[in-house]
């Protein structure tokens, strides 16, 4: 009786390929970005810096190290602008949003960080409005799908 | 146009079209990762709420213990460093299937399975030193609620990604992905690398600010 078991095609090319080895070299920065953080707590547990100062730099390793996978890992770097927009313009919305509740309830305790958060979201839901009012994905990489398709349309 | 110039150009409207490339859509994207992304940007406003709970309850507990009494940072770090490698196998898988070599693509993938359950497994043990040796529970304070309900949430989607990647891996052995349709591995792959990016915000506000 003839065995149906799947048999996998032999791969004969390399093992790693020079996007690979990019992919390591920023798994690399990130590793060293998060000993930097660590290093960064234990530092001001001693007294080395001020809660504030830490803080800061704590906040901006996590976005650096956020950005860094978003575009490298999940491709937003390379890959179609429409996917960029879509989680970009979501972050933005909901940092802005979670901002000003934050400020609502006196978690920061300044006021002045109120008018900034609904001047931002205004900006950000004004810029989502301008874009979504010229069409979804006008200049992407999508383009010839999207002529083909207003040319069957207008036939 | 140098060579590399033209395989980076056919790479990236492979991606563009996801992968394969069989079908046109309204959008000029797959339908599948468009969704994909919708449904992470609808989960970033989800874990937004979360951390801003969070943070709105942090340092109003009347009682203890507080997050100075509990918190281990060398483990959590240890932990999040896993973790944060297990988007590096992630996309090692990608590339791999994408290459052809599905061999190495499920080494890649159950690589990161892998690194995911020790992470989780971390975490199950976090839980459980916190409630058994330092009295922090559910409902013991403010600091307890809103920290098991944002880590809890992370650590269930955590435990989704790995349930998917042994599912890719299997469905991989079996001869079910191959070249011809990586987007199924890119779209599980968006969903791994999310879990780790807002790992990456979890661990700088809940453990490293004070």
């Amino acid at each position: 009786m003839a065995s149906n078991r799947y048999v996998e095609p032999e791969y004969h090319g390399p093992a790693l390929d020079a996007h690979d080895k990019q992919y390591i070299g920023v798994g690399f920065g990130l590793a060293v970005l998060t000993a930097i953080e660590v290093g960064l707590y234990f530092i001001e547990k001693d007294g080395g810096i001020s809660g504030g100062q830490s803080s800061w730099m704590l906040l901006i390793l996590a976005f650096v190290k956020f950005a860094v996978v978003a575009g490298f890992f999940m491709h937003l770097k390379l890959d179609n602008p429409i996917f960029k927009r879509l989680f970009v313009m979501g972050a933005i919305l909901a940092g802005f949003c979670y901002v000003a509740v934050l400020t609502a309830f006196g978690v920061f305790h300044r006021a002045w960080i109120t008018w900034p958060a609904y001047l931002g979201f205004a900006i950000v839901a004004a810029v989502l409005g301008l874009r979504g009012s010229r069409g979804v994905g006008g200049h992407d990489h999508g383009h010839a799908d999207h002529d083909h398709a207003d040319h069957d349309h207008a036939h | 146009m140098s060579t590399a110039a033209v395989h980076d150009d056919a790479a990236h409207d492979d991606h563009a079209l996801g992968g394969h490339g069989a079908h046109v859509t309204a959008t000029g994207v797959s339908n599948e990762k468009l969704g994909m992304w919708v449904f992470l940007g609808s989960e970033c406003l989800l874990f937004g709420a979360l951390i801003a709970t969070y943070l709105n309850y942090r340092g109003k507990s009347i009682n203890g213990p507080y997050p100075k009494d509990v918190y281990n940072i060398p483990f959590t770090s240890a932990s999040s460093f896993i973790l944060l490698m297990s988007s590096l196998t992630m996309v090692l898988a990608l590339s791999a299937v994408g290459r052809g070599d599905g061999r190495r693509g499920r080494i890649w993938l159950i690589s990161t399975a892998l690194l995911g359950s020790i992470f989780i497994g971390g975490q199950i043990y976090e839980f459980r030193d916190f409630y058994q040796a330092k009295g922090l529970g559910l409902s013991t304070n403010l600091f307890g609620s809103s920290f098991y309900v944002l880590t809890g949430f992370h650590g269930v989607h955590v435990t989704l990604g790995i349930l998917m990647l042994f599912s890719l891996a299997f469905l991989s052995w079996r001869g079910k992905i191959t070249k011809a349709n990586k987007e199924t591995v890119e779209i599980i792959g968006l969903y791994w690398h999310f879990v780790d990016v807002i790992w990456i915000v979890i661990f700088t506000v809940v453990y490293l600010i004070k």
